[in-house]
């Protein structure tokens, strides 16, 4: 059984996630590129809905929010990331793609807690501590400004309790191919979900003095599209067919490239750790086509680019 | 958030992202090619045994035309297909249609076509929840050349069965070739009318299909800033009709719905499509289009086509002046 456990405290500092730790699974090893703004895993080539998410043992069907740009959990409440590409326990029911189980911590005892955090894209608060005869609290809440801007929103988080160590990353490569066939008598063919080749670099370094810098590097295959050509006109209707080729998801988009960079800055002031960072996605605004959009007769067709070059800043305190 | 909502983000922002794609595709009612517009049955909704007359909208908008359009229509109608789906007529075809010859002969040709629709075509129909019906469809063909038998073979099942050649035998593209499907409902007793297009208004005023209209060019670098005016359509309240098959909750009869579409070969519209009467509301207020010149000078057309959702249409045409 393949098991990956995941380190809150290295997850939540990569670059591209926006400290995100749940987001980081999408740099493991199996895990391929999602769709934009989909806010899905696919695992080894599976369909994103082959994937169950648990958080203590409860299924979670959508984990991701905001286009996929934030997790429903905030990363100071996770306490364990386990990660099963596969071949997992018939505990978590049934799936074809992967498992990943989450385990929460429980609110700190020690004291009343709290942080506040904002955005140039979203704002959030988490307070927690004891409330007498053995119970305690935890709150935490979360705005996007994500329906006000209607363009691409980030939320921001990080900090950890846990000691981070000066240096962490990897560098993963997976090669998989997924093909599916609808009946018996049909031939394989490669599944929608498929990428190939799925390579990530990622590492993150504390420079001293409070600053870490951090990089993602992702080159994989590119989406799976279906070609469409003319087709007949609905005269009755006044609307133009297309025909998609056969199979579909026959041709592929170019390579997907990408680099990621995350600066951080931490700071005391008395009982009052602040941090700011800045992370910035697509690097070197690489175009990496999605899909493409026709014209009225499918004649011609432009590609649809991915995310442009994307900076997201924020600030947090916490006490 | 719901499924629902992470779906239309999604979107949305997918949307977001093609519209700032760097080139631009031209808006489906620009007329640049051998377009076919519309279809019109004078009966829509047609007895079995009765006889059918169609014409089409054809425009030939190619800016240089090696060859003239042709408008050709398949001869036998293909009544009532598996599932109701036109390209379940193609197998009939591949067994009737000679390949690699020129079927000009074998088609009619013309912007009118006549058929008998089958007695049986309400018979013959496979039971359906409703009022029994049956449909027949009709293939028409306009071709900058002559047309050829292309089996579209499996890669493709619903792909065009039909070709569009040059005289030295080179396969035209979609620029010179369109094939079309209309399809025409057989019933008892039900009827429909086709809508009436009583005229077009430019800035309020009624056009004279005659003489067109006039406008000066937009002289603005980014067309979306191009000064405007109103385009509509007259249409009588009682052309739109009772759809018996449009049920309320409540099981009131509703309405049909009727839309217009706008076709240019200079200028633009706002809306490729309005709709001009809801099967609820009927005509809602701001019916109307926008319409914006062009930036050069000339002589250009517009076509006008008003559709009801139950196989209906009416056209209209006129010159644009833009100076």
């Amino acid at each position: 059984v393949t098991k990956r456990t995941l380190v809150a405290a290295e997850m939540e500092r990569s670059a591209g996630t926006h400290g995100d730790a749940l987001l980081s699974l999408q740099n493991l090893p199996g895990v391929a590129r999602p769709p934009p703004f989909s806010g899905q895993l696919v695992v080894r080539g599976s369909a994103p809905q082959d994937t169950n998410v648990f958080i203590d043992g409860t299924n979670v069907p959508l984990v991701y929010h905001f286009g996929g740009l934030s997790s429903v959990v905030p990363t100071e409440l996770l306490k364990k990331i386990d990660f099963y590409p596969g071949n997992y326990s018939a505990q978590y029911g049934r799936g074809m793609g992967g498992i990943v189980d989450v385990g929460l911590r429980d609110p700190k005892k020690d004291g009343y807690h709290g942080l506040a955090e904002v955005s140039i894209l979203g704002a959030r608060a988490l307070v927690e501590g004891p409330i007498g005869s053995g119970w305690t609290f935890l709150a935490s809440g979360q705005r996007s400004w994500l329906d006000l801007l209607v363009t691409p929103v980030l939320k921001a988080t990080h900090a950890s309790t846990t000691a981070m160590p000066r240096f962490f990353g990897w560098i993963s490569y997976t090669l998989s191919r997924s093909e599916r066939r609808d009946v018996p008598s049909e031939p394989y063919a490669l599944y929608q979900f498929d990428q190939t080749h799925v390579l990530t670099i990622l590492g993150s370094y504390k420079l001293g003095r409070g600053w870490t810098l951090g990089g993602r590097f992702r080159l994989t295959s590119g989406d799976l599209y279906t070609p469409r050509d003319t087709g007949a006109y609905d005269a009755t209707v006044g609307s133009q067919l297309a025909v998609s080729s056969f199979p579909p998801y026959g041709s592929r988009m170019p390579l997907f490239e990408q680099l990621d960079i995350r600066l951080d800055r931490s700071f005391t002031r008395g009982p009052v750790r602040g941090s700011a960072f800045i992370d910035i996605q697509n690097v070197y605004f690489a175009n990496n086509p999605m899909g493409l959009s026709y014209n009225y007769n499918y004649t011609k067709s432009t590609p649809i680019n991915g995310l442009p070059l994307l900076p997201i800043t924020g600030v947090r305190f916490e006490l | 958030m719901t499924h629902r909502h992470a779906h239309r983000l999604s979107t949305a922002l997918v949307v977001l992202l093609a519209a700032c794609q760097q080139v631009k595709l031209d808006p489906p009612n620009k007329i640049a090619s051998v377009r076919i517009l519309a279809t019109r049955a004078d009966q829509p909704y047609a007895r079995p045994g009765a006889t059918v007359t169609m014409d089409v909208l054809a425009i030939d908008g190619r800016p240089t035309k090696a060859a003239p359009m042709n408008v050709y229509w398949v001869p036998s109608v293909c009544a009532n297909p598996p599932s109701d789906m036109y390209s379940a007529c193609f197998p009939a075809l591949q067994q009737a249609l000679p390949r690699g010859v020129d079927l000009a002969p074998l088609l009619a040709s013309g912007t009118s076509f006549t058929f008998r629709m089958p007695d049986d075509a309400i018979a013959s129909h496979l039971p359906a929840d409703g009022e029994p019906y049956g449909v027949a469809f009709v293939f028409t063909i306009a071709c900058a050349g002559h047309v050829e038998y292309v089996p579209s073979g499996r890669a493709a099942p619903d792909g065009v069965p039909f070709g569009c050649f040059d005289d030295s035998g080179v396969r035209l593209g979609a620029d010179d070739f369109v094939f079309a499907y209309s399809r025409v409902y057989a019933f008892a007793a039900r009827s429909n009318q086709n809508p009436v297009l009583g005229g077009v208004t430019f800035g309020g005023d009624p056009v004279d299909v005659a003489q067109g209209i006039s406008a000066g060019i937009c002289t603005e670098s980014n067309t979306d800033h191009c000064p405007t005016r109103p385009l509509d359509v007259v249409v009588p309240n009682d052309s739109q009709e009772l759809d018996p098959s449009n049920l309320d909750v409540d099981g009131q009869v509703l309405h049909e719905q009727l839309y217009v579409d706008y076709y240019l070969t200079g200028g633009r519209v706002m809306n490729d499509t309005v709709v001009i009467f809801d099967p609820r509301a009927g005509r809602p207020s701001g019916t109307g289009d926008e319409f914006s010149a062009p930036a050069d000078a000339g002589e250009y057309q517009v076509w006008v086509v008003a559709h009801d959702n139950r196989g209906g249409a009416a056209w209209q045409s006129f010159p644009l002046h833009v100076r």
